[in-house]
């Protein structure tokens, strides 16, 4: 496409905001939830502890803080930065500027106004009753429209790129914003409007389980997966400065993904009464997806490969290999997970919400957190304020988040055994109160973390150091911003 | 790296390929795992499933709406029913298809931190699910729950069997769910239960007329064999006079630590039947303090008790809970209430002797013993966990030996805190 064609595209969107607007909208508003959502978590994990300090007020209770944790970081914050970053890196593959700047931004501040509506929903109780798919029916109707928005600015930038080739993260972003809304409208049963403050998105019966599960995973599989490993696709050789190891295993981990991801949610239903044949496809697609995951790692690693030390050098790189390093966690323990021995133990425990935790946290956050790092000083042609601070958080992340990982995993299977040999599951609770502290101490350090970026940034926007040429690092993908 | 099937791979990845290849590999993925099953799998209703009443709807609503499936599964999974009694008492069947027939969404649920709920109906009494939700530590000393006294605030309107719009709390309408579940099958313990609640507050003189009334055919007969089960074992164990359990301090310690773990919701922590959970109750918690009901209930009843229960109060089955051994140990140690077994050191002596019941007595098969202490070689210093020799104050020898006294005695407080609920006998080595 030529320059006079993108000129009239700009044209036409108006005079607009600036370059980087929504960019900006996007990453502030995923950390302030990310620091909301967190905090919740905390809260929530504190009644594990003490389950009377939520007093007699029904906010309070668990049940109604869980879901505000799960859908604040799945929908505000993993999916806000992920999108925001997605606006950074696909306008630098296609060698032009984002379709438009005004829709993006129009679709962040329509992002927060269907979050801050989630958490008022959830707050008072309106939910679907189902997984990761509790927001009421209007707002689900509202994460479509976002979603096909900023999928609708991210195909049309793609569409009027001038850089010919397409990099393997755009691949992967346009397949997430092709997957999403699909998986979005299918897995929510978005068809079955009922009463749509309550009863609703939901088919009958024990079919709906098997639905709410593929939409479950699917939303890891089919948008943050995608979506991440796009990032780490486009940071991982930028930072290393050295080109993506190989094209071909990069193609392999896409269409594996692309075919066998959207099979394994029924790992979950393993021990319900659902048909064996798609319980063994399940754990076939689960095993599986060692393919991808593995070539996606391999592929990242061999790009390291005599870059090692430049991970000393960039706390940015740092962030993104330790994500690496959870994703291979993630990866083998998901495919082991998925075998009807292994699952038999840990089914109902708290493994399986210390496994999502390696996931959502260890890997995509982890990856974002660094992401942002890199991309808001970039947009606000400042230095970021403090590189130690940068450090503490870093340090501080992934040591609360693995004492986090193994407390609850450790957790899991004390429950797990004792379960099968016949201890009740509330006889067991007292004794599984030190895991619950230490999830909780680990919990607060990420909170803590999170506050820490937070003020980084705001001091990066504040007080940091003017750059206006950025370094060479930078410019290698960064030439224009 | 080369794959040669890949050939010239840079220039296959384009547009094109890249959005509608991910849309067709997608949507066959989803038409095997989301179509087929959908349109291949429609289980029929099972035996014990039925659609829920209006009042039991409204309770799912609150169910749902604050998150109780987060903690509470409802899925009586195959490795469950292997161990009896594992989840709640008598699911003895694991979850079949059929079961969800009529609910929308199931509720399955990822995560068990409270007990499973798929068959729990019938089991407890409205009575304790109401102490339970006030505050769960009422019933259940270990819950970490949190409370939801606020239910009872909270008012939902639902139609009756007479098509009349009512009105009550949503405490009620949460109980009347939770009741529901387990289908037919709680529908018969549930009967049995609030017939013999009547039975109990002396509202009817027999319980058969209310069985009979029940209009479903199975849960009928179902309630009234269930019924008559529970009659004949209680009748039964009423006659067994012996705790077969070798009666020593040890075996009153570990009664005292069960009771505390266990009981003292209702019974309170001096064994009165005065626990913050007795003002739900009705009829009242038992008061172990009257030396009548040790003389006079056999060991047997209070073993079966226990065990299962007592249908039409809020003594639930502890079978799933405590072993045979640590129920008999609760025996004892509620044989030494009143003579201050719950506010002291339990001894073996305190033990207040079965006499017989008066109905058991007119039977000549089954003469009362005439005393529950099965005999002579109780020494008050066998166990060192319930009397722990007491610490002269100062140990002799080299300073190691004076800091594993020390260290012995701080851990035997924390025992001794738990059983004896008071720390002044503590000696500080």
């Amino acid at each position: 496409m030529s320059q006079i064609a993108v000129a009239r595209a700009r044209a036409l969107a108006g005079p607009g905001p600036a370059p980087g607007s929504a960019i900006k909208v996007f990453l502030y508003s995923a950390v302030f939830w990310l620091l909301v959502a967190d905090f919740v978590g905390l809260l929530a994990s504190l009644q594990f502890i003490n389950p009377q300090w939520s007093g007699n007020i029904s906010y309070l209770t668990f049940g109604r803080l869980r879901p505000i944790h799960v859908n604040g970081v799945l929908f505000g914050w993993i999916s806000m930065a992920q999108v925001g970053t997605a606006f950074y890196i696909i306008p630098r593959l296609c060698g032009n500027r984002l379709w438009s700047e005004s829709l993006g931004v129009w679709t962040g501040w329509l992002w927060n106004v269907v979050i801050v509506l989630s958490v008022v929903t959830l707050l008072g109780g309106y939910s679907q009753g189902r997984e990761y798919a509790e927001l009421v029916w209007p707002l689900d109707v509202g994460v479509m429209v976002l979603l096909l928005l900023s999928g609708l600015n991210v195909f049309m930038t793609v569409a009027r790129r001038r850089e010919k080739k397409l990099y393997v993260s755009t691949w992967y972003v346009m397949g997430a914003f092709i997957w999403m809304p699909i998986l979005y409208f299918v897995g929510n049963a978005m068809w079955e409007v009922g009463n749509f403050w309550q009863r609703s998105g939901a088919i009958g019966g024990i079919n709906d389980a098997t639905l709410s599960w593929f939409y479950g995973h699917g939303v890891l599989g089919m948008w943050f997966t995608p979506m991440g490993v796009a990032l780490a696709y486009y940071f991982i050789p930028t930072l290393a400065r050295t080109p993506l190891y190989s094209h071909a295993l990069s193609m392999l981990g896409f269409w594996t993904i692309a075919f066998m991801y959207p099979m394994v949610g029924h790992h979950h239903l393993l021990q319900t009464p659902t048909p064996a044949w798609i319980k063994t496809l399940a754990t076939l697609g689960s095993v599986g997806m060692l393919i991808p995951f593995l070539t996606v790692l391999t592929n990242l690693w061999m790009t390291m490969r005599g870059n090692w030390q430049k991970i000393y050098e960039s706390v940015v790189l740092k962030f993104f290999i330790t994500g690496t390093v959870f994703y291979l966690i993630t990866a083998v323990q998901g495919s082991f997970q998925a075998m009807q021995g292994f699952n038999r133990l840990i089914h109902y425990t708290q493994w399986i919400v210390g496994h999502a935790h390696v996931a959502l946290f260890g890997t995509y956050s982890i990856w974002l957190m660094g992401a942002i790092y890199y991309i808001v000083p970039v947009m606000l042609k400042r230095r970021l304020w403090s590189q130690s601070l940068a450090e503490v958080h870093f340090w501080m992340a992934t040591g609360g988040f693995v004492l986090m990982m193994l407390s609850l995993q450790v957790a899991g299977l004390i429950q797990g055994a004792a379960w099968l040999q016949g201890t009740p599951v509330e006889n067991l609770l007292p004794q599984l109160k030190p895991y619950f502290i230490v999830r909780s101490i680990g919990g607060a350090m990420m909170v803590t973390s999170g506050f820490i970026m937070a003020f980084n940034l705001y001091k990066t926007a504040t007080a940091g150091e003017r750059e206006e040429a950025p370094t060479r690092a930078r410019a290698a993908l960064a030439p224009e911003y | 790296m080369k794959i040669p099937l890949l050939g010239r791979p840079r220039m296959v990845m384009n547009f094109v390929t890249v959005g509608v290849g991910a849309f067709i590999v997608f949507v066959t993925a989803i038409s095997i795992v989301v179509a087929l099953p959908l349109a291949s799998f429609e289980p029929k209703p099972s035996e014990r499933a039925r659609p829920l009443t209006s009042l039991e709807r409204k309770g799912r609503d609150i169910y749902i709406a604050n998150g109780c499936w987060y903690c509470h599964s409802q899925t009586n999974r195959p490795q469950d029913i292997t161990v009896p009694g594992l989840t709640t008492a008598r699911t003895d069947q694991p979850t079949e298809a059929g079961d969800f027939a009529f609910v929308r969404p199931t509720l399955i649920g990822s995560e068990r931190v409270g007990p499973d709920l798929a068959q729990i109906g019938g089991v407890l009494s409205d009575d304790w699910h109401k102490a339970h939700f006030t505050n769960p530590r009422y019933t259940s000393p270990g819950s970490i729950m949190p409370i939801f006294d606020w239910l009872g605030d909270q008012k939902v309107s639902y139609t009756d069997g007479q098509g009349q719009k009512q009105e009550t709390t949503a405490m009620d309408a949460l109980t009347a769910y939770i009741q529901s579940l387990g289908g037919k099958d709680a529908d018969a313990r549930r009967a049995v239960e609030v017939a013999f609640g009547k039975l109990k507050r002396g509202e009817i003189q027999d319980v058969q007329p209310e069985l009979d009334a029940i209009q479903d055919p199975e849960v009928r007969e179902a309630a009234k064999a269930y019924a008559a089960e529970r009659e004949k074992v209680a009748a039964d164990w009423a006659t067994f006079g012996t705790n077969p359990l070798f009666l020593n301090n040890s075996a009153l310690a570990l009664g005292k630590k069960l009771f505390f773990g266990n009981c003292i919701g209702c019974h309170g922590t001096k064994g009165d039947g005065n626990g913050p959970a007795a003002q739900f109750l009705t009829p009242k918690p038992a008061d172990f303090t009257a030396d009548v009901r040790a003389r006079f209930v056999s060991p047997g009843t209070f073993y079966e008790t226990i065990l299962n229960g007592r249908p039409g109060t809020a003594m639930h089955p502890f079978g799933n809970r405590l072993s045979v051994e640590e129920i008999w140990s609760l025996e004892w140690f509620l044989r030494t209430i009143p003579n201050g077994g719950a506010e002291e050191v339990p001894k073996t002596d305190m033990v207040v002797p079965f006499e017989g019941t008066p109905a058991a007595a007119t039977t000549p098969g089954a003469a009362p013993t005439p005393t529950g202490t099965p005999g002579p070689t109780v020494a008050p210093t066998s166990s060192p966990t319930a009397t722990p020799a007491p610490s002269t104050g100062r140990v002799r020898g080299w300073p190691f030996a004076r800091v594993l006294a020390y260290v012995n005695d701080r851990l035997l407080l924390g025992l001794r805190l738990f059983s004896d609920g008071s720390d002044s006998s503590v000696s500080r080595g």
